[in-house]
């Protein structure tokens, strides 16, 4: 570092010297050395004199580095009204413009929000029509040339909207430094949560502005459109003469940013990152972005924005998502249950809780009692963390708020306690799914080139599948209002038709299409009722783990009644459909139902052997019949006699099927179908007689309780008069037990 | 990548980024850390600074971006930061302390030459403004060390010099700071 360069600034020249002069440690030679260097510079000299002087005071002085030690509430309170921070955290959002500038056609005319990843300024276009619009400039622009595509790709489908509360997004474009912008609908208004608050609005005032916001929503979904960004400064309440209406704005918006592509997902999360907690997001977008997301996504934002309206606060703490990393709120989001609004306001200071309770015009304490109970339990519905329990439609939700306004029953329930219990049970398993999906995602990342060209093509035929899925799902909301209208004719109209594949899993549509399924049955509509049962069975799967009794309950009376119907292809589907899925089931109830379901008729092979390790684990059951139940011994023994007949093991089935009638369990239906079950297989055996007593027996019972063949079933049964569904198996058998006298009397 | 690993790769790039588009992420992460810790600690915790600089680091950076390099600028930002909290922080004290309503601190109950922890920290940044003014290389060194707690490696890599001349240069900037206080108070 030693030089003698006389070009250094006096003062590095001075450090220079005094530094090498350090080195030395005889002070005699120190001093010769330093001036030697300064070289008759007596300001120099003096300068290095100097810090030679105060070397050892400061190195004690500086000995112990900074000795401010700041509590946190200092520190977090410094950076909050230092003015340096505030300038500083400006600069994340986007370049400030100059008023008067222009962008595209558009000539700035105020800058009138920031946030949302951008700033928002009012503009004005001269050309080809003079107005005043929203131009919306975004921060993070990495991207800009895609997020353009994209939204022209989106653009025809944008401008189908057209409702009196959707701001229409008109344009996009980059601006001159490369930043996308987009162009929407001037809106003159105020956030809807900040309007309810300045305004004082009371509960029902709210749900009213919340009806129409779903309204707007239902409106967009209707076209395949998703809002995907849900939250209160992205719905303004505007005054239009006099009344106030909310507006949607940036419908389409999310989309086009975050793009359909799964990896893309950096700008979105970077936007949110520093525009604040992505409280409104649900689960599935809090996991690996934009993948999967449909309608029920908008669904659990509107019950985010219902939950704030409500109470004041956001399901979850907004100070911990704001203090927590990206991570962690994911997963709480993905992870923890909001407490019930009434619960949370239980769970405020009284101070707080009377603030919320002024702005909404009421008493704490009634504020408390009006949200416990339906409005608790629609607000939960909509937040359901498996959007297969939302609500299915916008509609549904809307209706279930209006139901709520003119104190009729909704249709949201507390969840059972059978349900939270398998809830917490297989919350853990989720967290191993979206970790392999994330290995999934990875991996496609490899060919992502191609396949992203495959994804664009694809585009558009998602889009038509979407479109028809929300129609289905939007009908099927209104259906299971008409049902609890007690208008099923209606409903069956509305839905009836719908095409299986579009019904998507869910409980409201598995609900729906069983009411509509057991009406047609009512009506002795056969093909109708198996036509909304195979519906009834495509929204099962909710709950593809679910092995229990559950599982096979609709299935116990859909198989029949498929069969009844003629309708063999599907019954045959649903069959080994079950025994996929169910086919490894430990239930004794389940396995048993599933064999009698199975062998109604003669089925094939595969069938057949698969029910196997089932009839194993009956039959270890029956070695023991002082433990099991009359009943359960009879119908096991009965669905055992049916597996042995299908198998060609007629003995046995003749020793089940006795051994069936030997319980004290009398259930006519059961009866009937043992006895015809005995004819079989003792025509089967060439016994004859007996063969044609029990089938006497057997028809017998069952033309009584069909005097006019199968027609209309008004009478659902019980245990001792025989469950419907099982006299209805009883006549199938029949019939078959029919053909078969017939033909062993011909040979 | 994170952004900030964006930025710090371009100021690396030279692409038009500067350290100063890093100070607000700074900011904003240790706002987040101090409420964070304003939830989980007792009141009137304090926090060591430098390991306040240094968890921001490890939370804002993932672990494949932790470079050498990059972690320079990081803490270069971050002292900047640090600077600015700790002097605000006893700005706004010793105005509280000598505004009157609070209990008087006597000053003589104090070894003179030892003054209290905010004031000497009003003092050496004080001091060090002027510093900037004269050779602003060596305050740079004095807010990174002081504040921000950097060892001489790290800002050795920061302003991309020999580790020796930033050891030279400590010496030339506190010995210079100390003599200006001297002749300042």
């Amino acid at each position: 570092m030693k030089d003698d360069d006389q070009s250094l600034n006096p003062i590095d020249r001075a450090g220079d010297i005094f530094c090498d002069a350090l080195e030395i440690e005889s002070v005699e030679e120190r001093n010769c050395y330093v001036e030697r260097m300064c070289a008759g510079d007596e300001a120099m000299l003096a300068q290095v004199h100097e810090l030679l002087f105060g070397k050892a005071g400061a190195d004690k002085y500086f000995q112990e580095g900074c000795p401010t030690h700041i509590s946190a509430e200092d520190c977090a309170d410094s950076l909050l009204t230092d003015p340096t921070f505030r300038e500083a955290t400006r600069a994340l959002l986007p370049p400030e413009r100059e008023i008067g500038q222009c962008i595209g056609p558009y000539r700035l005319l105020k800058k009138i929000g920031s946030g949302g990843g951008g700033n928002v300024y009012l503009a004005e276009q001269e050309r080809p029509l003079h107005r005043q619009v929203a131009l919306k400039v975004l921060r993070f622009g990495t991207d800009t040339q895609s997020v353009i595509d994209r939204f022209e790709a989106e653009r025809q489908v944008l401008a189908m909207m057209d409702h009196p509360n959707i701001a229409n997004v008109l344009g996009a474009g980059a601006t001159e430094d490369d930043l996308p912008y987009f162009i929407m609908e001037l809106v003159d208004g105020v956030k809807i949560t900040d309007y309810c608050d300045s305004y004082r609005l009371d509960i029902v005032q709210r749900l009213e502005l919340f009806i129409q916001v779903c309204h707007a929503i239902q409106h967009a979904h209707q076209k395949g459109i998703i809002h995907r960004d849900i939250k209160p400064s992205n719905i303004l309440i505007a005054i239009h003469d006099g009344i106030p209406a909310p507006k949607v704005i940036d419908f389409g918006v999310a989309k086009t940013i975050a793009g359909p592509l799964p990896l893309d997902h950096t700008i979105q999360t970077m936007c949110e990152q520093f525009v604040g907690t992505p409280a409104y997001m649900s689960p599935e977008q809090a996991g690996l972005g934009g993948v999967d997301v449909d309608v029920r996504s908008d669904i659990y934002s509107l019950g985010v924005l219902l939950y704030e309206l409500l109470t004041g606060k956001q399901p979850f703490n907004r100070k911990e998502m704001d203090n927590t990393g990206l991570e962690e709120m994911f997963r709480i989001l993905r992870e923890r249950e909001p407490l019930r609004p009434s619960i949370r306001l239980m769970a405020l200071e009284p101070e707080a809780l009377s603030k919320i309770a002024h702005s909404r015009r009421i008493e704490p304490r009634r504020l408390n009692a009006l949200l416990n109970g339906d409005l608790d339990w629609i607000v939960m519905k909509a937040l359901e963390k498996d959007r297969e329990r939302r609500y299915q439609a916008v509609s549904g939700l809307a209706e279930d708020v209006r139901h709520y306004l003119n104190h009729e029953p909704v249709i949201a329930r507390p969840p059972s306690r059978r349900y939270r219990f398998r809830k917490l049970v297989r919350r853990n398993k989720g967290v191993f799914a979206s970790v392999s999906a994330i290995a999934i995602a990875l991996i496609a990342g490899f060919g992502t080139s191609s396949w992203l060209y495959l994804k664009e093509k694809e585009l558009l035929r998602e889009k038509a599948m979407l479109l028809a899925e929300a129609e289905v799902r939007e009908k099927i909301a209104q259906a299971a209002v008409l049902l609890r209208k007690n208008r099923p004719e209606e409903a069956d109209q509305l839905v009836g038709t719908s095409p299986v594949p579009t019904v998507k899993p869910s409980l409201e549509a598995a609900e729906v299409f069983r009411s509509l399924s057991l009406w047609n049955v009512a009506q002795g509509r056969w093909k109708q009722a198996a036509d909304r049962s195979s519906k009834l069975v495509q929204a099962n799967k909710v709950d593809k783990t679910d092995m229990s009794l559950a599982a096979t309950s609709d299935l116990l009376w859909v198989a029949p009644m498929m069969v009844a119907a003629g309708d063999f292809e599907n019954y045959h589907q649903i069959v080994s459909e079950s025994l996929v899925r169910l086919g490894g089931t430990k239930d004794l109830i389940a396995a048993e139902q599933l064999i009698k379901i199975s062998v109604i008729i003669p089925g094939n092979d595969a069938t057949v052997q698969s029910l196997k390790p089932l009839a194993e684990i009956l039959f270890a059951s029956m070695d023991n019949p002082s433990d099991t139940p009359p009943k359960d011994a009879a119908w096991r023994s009965f669905a055992l006699a049916c597996l042995e007949y299908r198998m060609g093991n007629y003995e046995q089935s003749v020793a089940w099927g006795e051994q069936c009638l030997s319980y004290a369990y009398a259930s006519k239906s059961k009866n009937a179908m043992t006895h015809l079950v005995l004819a079989m297989a003792h025509y089967q055996l060439s016994h004859f007689e007996t063969a044609h007593a029990e089938f006497e027996t057997g028809s017998r019972a069952v033309k009584e309780q069909f005097p006019d063949g199968l027609g209309p079933i008004r009478d659902q049964g019980n245990e001792e008069s025989g469950k419907w569904y099982d006299w209805i198996n009883a006549y199938i058998l029949m019939n078959e037990a029919d053909e078969l006298q017939h033909m062993s009397l011909a040979l | 990548m994170s952004d900030i690993t964006r930025i710090l790769e371009s100021i690396d790039k030279d692409e038009g980024y500067s350290a100063q588009d890093l100070l607000p992420l700074v900011y904003e992460e240790l706002r987040k850390l101090a409420a964070a810790r304003m939830a989980n600690e007792p009141e009137g915790h304090t926090l060591d600074p430098t390991a306040l600089v240094h968890e921001a680091w490890l939370r804002m950076v993932n672990e494949v971006d932790r470079s050498w390099h990059n972690r320079a600028y990081f803490f270069t930002v971050a002292s900047t930061a640090m600077r600015r909290i700790l002097v605000d922080h006893a700005r706004r004290k010793s105005a509280v302390k000598h505004g009157g309503n609070q209990m008087r601190v006597n000053i003589e109950m104090f070894d003179l030459a030892q003054e209290i922890p905010d004031e000497k920290t009003l003092i050496v940044d004080e001091a060090l403004g002027r510093l900037e003014m004269v050779h602003p290389q060596w305050a740079q060194i004095m807010v990174m060390k002081y504040f921000g707690g950097m060892l001489n490696k790290e800002i050795a890599e920061a302003m991309n010099v020999s580790e020796r001349s930033i050891s030279r240069w400590w010496i030339c900037a506190k010995t210079w700071l100390f003599n200006d206080i001297g002749k300042h108070t």
